[in-house]
């Protein structure tokens, strides 16, 4: 029971995360590269034993892997920056197409590296979350279903690398 | 003891006698050596004995003079002598032999009782005495209950630095902080309180949700900061007395940066919409707001001069993080940082003449103080990083928070609470039991 | 650091301490019977000494005399009766003609004050100096002792004595006058700020720091100043000024 549960959800998910690239599939070079997810490859993260998998198209998981594979909802800044460069905005034109076909609303969390004071990084990351926000929305988002939190500099999440933290990710609220 | 010795020019050498009728030689004396106050601390006489929590019974006047010593000697300005040294160890009320307190060096003395009542109280007495003047300078009598001994310490610490340095003190104050736990990626961020010299330590959240940039009331025992609390940060107002807390009006957009006005009936903060921050004020009374500034860049940080008439902050208004100055009502906003840089947490001192503040720079961090004006910018300690300095209610010592680099071997990333004198001088970390962050100085109790 | 334990038993309101205070002046008061002669019973002494006047040369001009200058050494007057043995404490030796105080060049005396060696005692020198003086002096030698006199007080407090007021930071206005009594042997029998007992403040602890700096360098029998110039050094005053050492 619980196993077909799961192999029907999965299905739809690689189903939807075809089509997903399809349509997005406009010419930018981060989407070219990014092959649709094999049926082998669940979210590398733990290992994918049958209990825990219970992907849900509507999942992070399922966001995570908009990107076949990669991190489809992190997006990165350039130091002291907010702007939503070209890398970014494929990142984010994918996500908003799967946010137009999945009815998910989103939390986008604002980051910093840590090269900073922590108030003004606060406002910084606020910053960066409302510029992912502001893109979601003019890719056609409706902007009651995304919200904005800033965490500042106080979520890295790599100690060494300061490019890996200053970030927005989109997390499925 | 570290000697600090400052030699200065003279500014006029030496003028001779005037050889009139009214010969006198009049000296001019322009140089010294500055350092640290040679004092003998007696421990303060009688039968105070108080039995501890673990059952020990304790000398509570051996344990004030302990309490004093330390003090005096963290501040840098003093030297207590070593008890062993001592040729008096009678402790009476009597003046004592003034001699054989020079011959060990001391110049200040201190002396007291420290006695039970029949109330059940205990009557803690000191002197402060001129040991090369042979006189008395202060002397006070506490009453209290035996349990507040280390609060009696304090005030006579207070009393004695008062006395000596013609500043009032700051050692029965309290610090408020984030303690921070946990690995390098998960660090948990709570609330916590400790008297300015570490000890009566208390966590006042739990941990579950991050709390920042605490602030304490000039006025009240209320601590202002911001919490993440629902994942959702706004600036809360959290009172020590009943340890309620209340968030500071409902925004949709993010409230941060918040600290008190010097009457301590308003707080300033920033209030972020749509990605951007302004600076703007509440009246705690009636939770009324007004807009300070209005402005496509990030303002925060915003600090109160001590009778409330400008408020420093930051902004990046010129293309980096500088400091800035404004009035009260927003008017008249005026930049007064131009070194190298980006300079960020203006905090103005409660003595007025000075703002201190984070500077970045080359890849390091800087905390130091200018001028209002900005004129006279005077850098006080750097390392990889530091930040948020606070005043202490003399406006004669900073307090600021350290981060420690990832060593590339799974360590690093400790935060410490660190202090420095105004002067440069007695840079020491503050002693917390898991790391600490972001401390605010109280005001001397009452 | 693991996650400490949190017991949340631990999150109580603080109390404020009850605690009740006392001044305990009076006590001292009856105490200060006890002790030794209060300084301050006597008014500092008016500088007015008009009996001496018989003792003393006859004064040169005013101006001349007051104004210590450190360079032109050149002086043609006679410097007889008091041989300079070897490189001169400049304060000293070195005089010149009268200059208007404002030409006294600051950059000057630091420059001098450096010349000073380290290593030999300026006090020693001044002593040594002061033991083969001639009981006869011209009024050049008068002004020239007196120098050296000063010199020898200013050195030991400054280098052994003064420990400025480090707390205030707005030392421009918290300049000190002490009055100094000596005795013939250098003991000090009195030092004196006026109005002390009626400071407060900072200006208060300037006045402690400058007493105790008169009172820490006291006896003054090691600079062993000359006792035929006794009225000359009986009363000393000394002006304490921390504005150079506040940057």
């Amino acid at each position: 029971m619980l196993k077909n549960k799961f192999y029907a959800k999965f299905l739809i998910m690689i189903g939807a995360a075809l089509i997903l690239s399809a349509c997005a599939n406009t010419g930018d070079e981060a989407m070219d590269s990014a092959p649709a997810p094999e049926v082998s490859a669940p979210p590398q993260r733990q290992a994918p034993t049958v209990e825990r998998v219970t992907i849900d198209p509507l999942s992070q998981e399922a966001l995570d892997m908009v990107m076949g594979g990669m991190e489809g909802s992190l997006v990165y800044f350039a130091f002291d920056r907010y702007d939503v460069d070209s890398s970014a905005r494929g990142v984010l034109q994918a996500q908003a197409n799967w946010m137009k076909t999945n009815n998910v609303n989103v939390i986008i969390e604002g980051h910093c590296d840590e090269r900073g004071t922590r108030e003004y990084n606060i406002a910084l990351g606020d910053r960066r979350a409302n510029a992912v926000k502001n893109y979601l929305v003019a890719m056609g988002v409706a902007a009651s279903r995304v919200r904005t939190v800033s965490y500042g500099k106080e979520r890295p999440v790599n100690m060494s690398d300061h490019d890996k933290n200053r970030r927005g990710y989109t997390r499925v609220n | 003891m570290k000697l600090i010795k400052i030699l200065l020019l003279s500014i006029i050498g030496i003028m001779s006698a005037n050889l009139s009728a009214h010969a006198v030689i009049e000296i001019d004396i322009t140089r010294g050596n500055v350092q640290p106050l040679p004092i003998a601390i007696m421990n303060l006489a009688g039968s105070a004995d108080e039995i501890t929590s673990s059952g020990s019974v304790m000398d509570i006047g051996a344990q004030i003079s302990r309490v004093i010593t330390a003090d005096l000697e963290r501040s840098g300005l003093f030297s207590a002598i070593d008890p062993r040294a001592f040729i008096n160890s009678a402790n009476a009320t009597a003046a004592p032999q003034f001699a054989n307190w020079r011959a060990v060096g001391a110049q200040a003395l201190v002396t007291g009782t420290a006695v039970l009542e029949e109330d059940g109280r205990v009557r803690v007495e000191f002197r402060l005495w001129d040991v090369l003047g042979t006189t008395q300078m202060t002397g006070l009598r506490y009453f209290t209950a035996p349990r507040n001994w280390r609060r009696i310490a304090h005030l006579i610490s207070d009393a004695i630095y008062k006395r000596l340095t013609g500043e009032d003190g700051y050692f029965d104050t309290r610090i408020v902080y984030i303690s921070e736990s946990g690995p390098y990626l998960e660090r948990i961020k709570r609330l916590a309180i400790m008297d300015q010299d570490g000890f009566n330590h208390k966590f006042l959240t739990d941990g579950s949700y991050m709390i920042l940039n605490p602030r304490f009331s000039p006025t009240s025992q209320e601590i202002t900061y911001l919490s993440f609390y629902n994942d959702t940060p706004r600036v809360y107002l959290f009172n020590i007395d009943t340890g309620k807390s209340e968030m500071l009006g409902e925004f949709d957009g993010m409230t941060f940066a918040p600290r008190f006005s010097p009457d301590g009936k308003k707080v300033i903060m920033s209030k972020a919409e749509r990605g951007n921050s302004d600076i703007f004020v509440m009246e705690l009374a009636t939770r009324r707001i007004e807009q300070l500034t209005n402005h496509s860049a990030i303002d925060t940080s915003p600090s109160f001069s001590p009778f409330g008439r400008y408020v420093a902050f930051n902004s990046d208004r010129g293309g980096t993080q500088q400091l800035y100055v404004m009035d009260s009502n927003g008017e008249n906003v005026n930049r007064i940082s131009f070194g190298n840089g980006r300079y960020a947490t203006p905090v103005w001192s409660p003595r007025g003449d000075l703002i201190a503040f984070t500077k970045q720079t080359g890849g390091k961090f800087y905390i130091g103080v200018m001028r209002p004006d900005g004129s006279g910018e005077r850098i006080l300690t750097e390392s990889y990083f530091e930040e948020g300095p606070t005043w202490s209610p003399n406006g004669r010592v900073l307090m600021y928070y350290r981060k420690y680099p990832y060593d590339n071997r799974g360590g690093g990333g400790e935060t410490q609470l660190w202090s420095i004198d105004l002067t440069g001088y007695n840079e020491r970390q503050v002693i917390t039991p898991l790391d600490g962050s972001d401390p605010a100085w109280s005001p001397l109790m009452d | 650091m693991d996650i400490p334990w949190f017991d949340s038993s631990d999150v109580r309101p603080m109390e404020i301490i009850p605690i009740e205070m006392v001044d305990i002046s009076e006590v001292t008061k009856l105490q200060e019977i006890a002790k030794l002669p209060e300084p301050d019973q006597e008014k500092p002494e008016p500088p007015k000494r008009p009996e001496r006047r018989a003792e003393m040369p006859p004064p040169p001009p005013r101006m001349q005399s007051s104004m210590p200058l450190p360079d032109s050494a050149n002086q043609p007057a006679a410097k007889p009766k008091a041989p300079v043995k070897r490189a001169q404490a400049p304060t000293i030796s070195e005089r010149a003609k009268p200059k208007p105080p404002s030409r006294f060049s600051a950059d000057r005396v630091a420059a001098l004050l450096n010349k000073i060696p380290e290593e030999q005692s300026a006090t020693d020198r001044l002593a040594e100096r002061f033991a083969k003086q001639e009981q006869q002096m011209t009024s050049l030698d008068v002004r020239r002792q007196t120098m050296s006199i000063s010199a020898a007080i200013q050195k030991k407090i400054e280098d052994q004595c003064w420990n400025p007021p480090s707390g205030a930071l707005d030392a421009g206005s918290l300049k000190v006058k002490v009055y100094m009594y000596l005795t013939l042997d250098g003991e000090l029998t009195r030092a004196q700020v006026e109005d002390h007992t009626r400071m407060n403040g900072p200006l208060k602890v300037a006045a402690d720091s400058a007493l105790r700096a008169v009172r820490m360098c006291a006896p003054y029998s090691d600079l062993k100043l000359p006792k035929n110039m006794y009225d000359q050094w009986r009363e000393v005053i000394m002006n304490f000024d921390p504005s150079g050492m506040i940057s």
